[in-house]
């Protein structure tokens, strides 16, 4: 048995998941842009909203935070450098720091943000297999003239395949250095390079594999595609999603 | 018989100058299970990628069904399925029901074919109540059975398996070996490595053994017990002590 990163494809039948996948990735993409500098509002009613479905579509959101956590440290670094250089009133002042309430503000909304970002992704890949990932890609790309569509959706199916695989051989790596005691060296460095080097090799090999055992079973270009349906369902979510949109001009 | 894999005279060079195989001249018939033993490093995995073209000869060929592996590789992969050592780097689909379309969607087939030959080969595996479960939450043995399946649903004539025991416990290893027995009834023809000889020993009616990228003996299993040690493979038990094979599967 092994244990699942929580991005990566369940089969369900939540909300999510009965929504037509180019529909999602279009709603994705629109959220995420009207989420850029926005009241806290609008910001605290998407992510409620956002949780609460992905809730519905089995996410566990505790196993989620715990695999984000080194991102946290990420946040808190743009949160406090904001914090530092952005002008307005003081806070408190120490030493050379003196973090203003505007420059906070604006951390905390950017910040905010990109977790809203985060949970709008990890509803679409819960929710959407990667063939149908595939499909809608090209769907929106053949509208777009001079791009090989197949081939550029082909690619990123393959990036979000390979991605979970990743997840697993940092992790494993991770336990295997535990198990020999990495963790009495105190050196971050040390740690990193050692962490990563074998990780590397082993990625690239098994994407080596991969490739070989996809070969075998004739993969290209020109396969059965998958056929996308909408339904009244998509476009009723459509209407919802709009009317959010436009909202954030307003609260 | 007629033969459906032909192999003529094939030397494989690997890019760094390695000699893989060494002068390999073999006749596979249709229908027959033939088992390909050697120690680690031997060539054994070396050889079964030629068979559907995956690796290409540096010299000789290699022929299958009647043509040559390197004028229709997208026929050649159809005609010879492949299932490899290891089971995780060849599920490529995001459930059970997926990975096994992932072949028959490449082939170009209706999404009604599609879904009929999924179903048939998920049953001949027992798989069908796993349909939608993530395949990496599957246990080894049914992962091995997932790649048989995945291999299946393209109704290749001839299977190959690398290794098809490795990491497996006994009941997977004889679920596994029935399928492989019940598959070779159908009328495919198989392919198997392995160094445990024990297991397939009874099922098989010819043996090669592999030594340094060289077929070094080819005759009946039961020919050959007495010099299997030399290359590195463990002698049956049943020939050890005098009594008679017995199938894993009784
Ligand atoms: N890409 C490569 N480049 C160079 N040498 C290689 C390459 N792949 C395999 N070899 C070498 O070719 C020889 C045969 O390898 P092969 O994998 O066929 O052995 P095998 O009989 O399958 O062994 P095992 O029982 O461990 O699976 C080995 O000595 C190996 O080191
Ligand atoms: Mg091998």
């Amino acid at each position: 048995m092994a244990q699942l990163t929580s991005f990566s494809y369940r089969h369900g039948a939540s909300l999510l998941h009965q929504l037509d996948t180019r529909f999602k990735l279009l709603f994705m993409v629109l959220l995420s842009l009207a989420a850029i500098d926005t009241s806290f509002l609008w910001l605290s009613f998407v992510t409620l909203s956002v949780i609460l479905l992905l809730r519905d579509a089995g996410v566990n959101l505790r196993q989620t935070a715990k695999e984000l956590r080194f991102f946290s440290f990420f946040l808190l670094f743009v949160l406090a450098s904001r914090s530092l250089t952005t002008d307005g009133t003081t806070l408190f002042s120490w030493w050379i720091f003196a973090p203003t309430m505007q420059g906070l503000e604006e951390g905390v909304r950017f910040c905010w943000r990109i977790l809203l970002v985060i949970l709008l992704s990890l509803g679409f890949i819960v929710s959407s297999r990667t063939g149908e990932i595939k499909a809608s890609i090209e769907f929106y790309l053949a509208k777009v003239p001079f791009i090989p569509e197949k081939k550029v959706s082909t690619m990123l199916s393959l990036l979000l395949r390979f991605i979970p695989l990743i997840f697993t051989r940092i992790q494993q790596t991770i336990d295997a250095q535990k198990a020999r005691c990495i963790e009495a060296r105190k050196n971050p460095y040390y740690r990193l390079v050692k962490l990563t080097l074998p990780t590397m090799r082993r990625i690239f090999r098994d994407g080596e594999l991969l490739a070989v055992a996809m070969t075998s079973r004739c993969y290209n270009d020109n396969r059965t595609g998958l056929t996308l349906q909408s339904s009244t369902l998509d476009y009723i979510a459509w209407l919802v999603v709009g009317t959010v949109v436009i909202l954030r001009w307003f609260i | 018989m007629t033969a459906i894999i032909e192999i003529q005279d094939l030397c494989h060079f690997f890019t760094d100058g390695t000699c893989g195989l060494d002068h390999i001249n073999l006749r596979i018939e249709q229908g027959s299970f033939v088992v390909i033993g050697g120690c680690n490093g031997s060539g054994k995995t070396t050889l079964l990628r030629h068979f559907n073209g995956l690796l290409l000869p540096t010299s000789g060929q290699v022929i299958i069904d009647g043509i040559p592996v390197e004028r229709d590789l997208q026929a050649i992969r159809q005609k010879v399925g492949m299932v490899f050592q290891d089971s995780d780097n060849q599920i490529v689909g995001e459930t059970v029901h997926d990975d096994v379309a992932f072949g028959p969607e490449n082939l170009g087939l209706e999404r009604q074919e599609i879904g009929r030959r999924v179903e048939e080969a998920l049953q001949i595996v027992s798989l069908s109540k796993q349909r939608d479960l993530h395949p990496h939450l599957l246990s080894g043995g049914q992962k091995r059975r997932l790649t048989i399946a995945s291999v299946l649903a393209m109704q290749p004539q001839v299977l190959v398996f690398d290794e098809p025991f490795s990491n497996l416990d006994y009941p997977s290893t004889k679920q596994v070996l029935q399928h492989i027995v019940s598959l070779q009834d159908k009328g495919h023809t198989i392919v198997l490595t392995t160094h445990e000889l024990e297991k397939v020993i009874a099922h098989c009616q010819r043996l090669i053994i592999m030594h340094q990228g060289r077929v070094a003996r080819d005759a009946t299993p039961a020919s050959l017990f007495n010099e299997l040690e030399q290359f590195g493979i463990r002698e049956p038990c049943c020939s050890r002590h005098g009594i008679p094979q017995e199938s894993w599967l009784s």
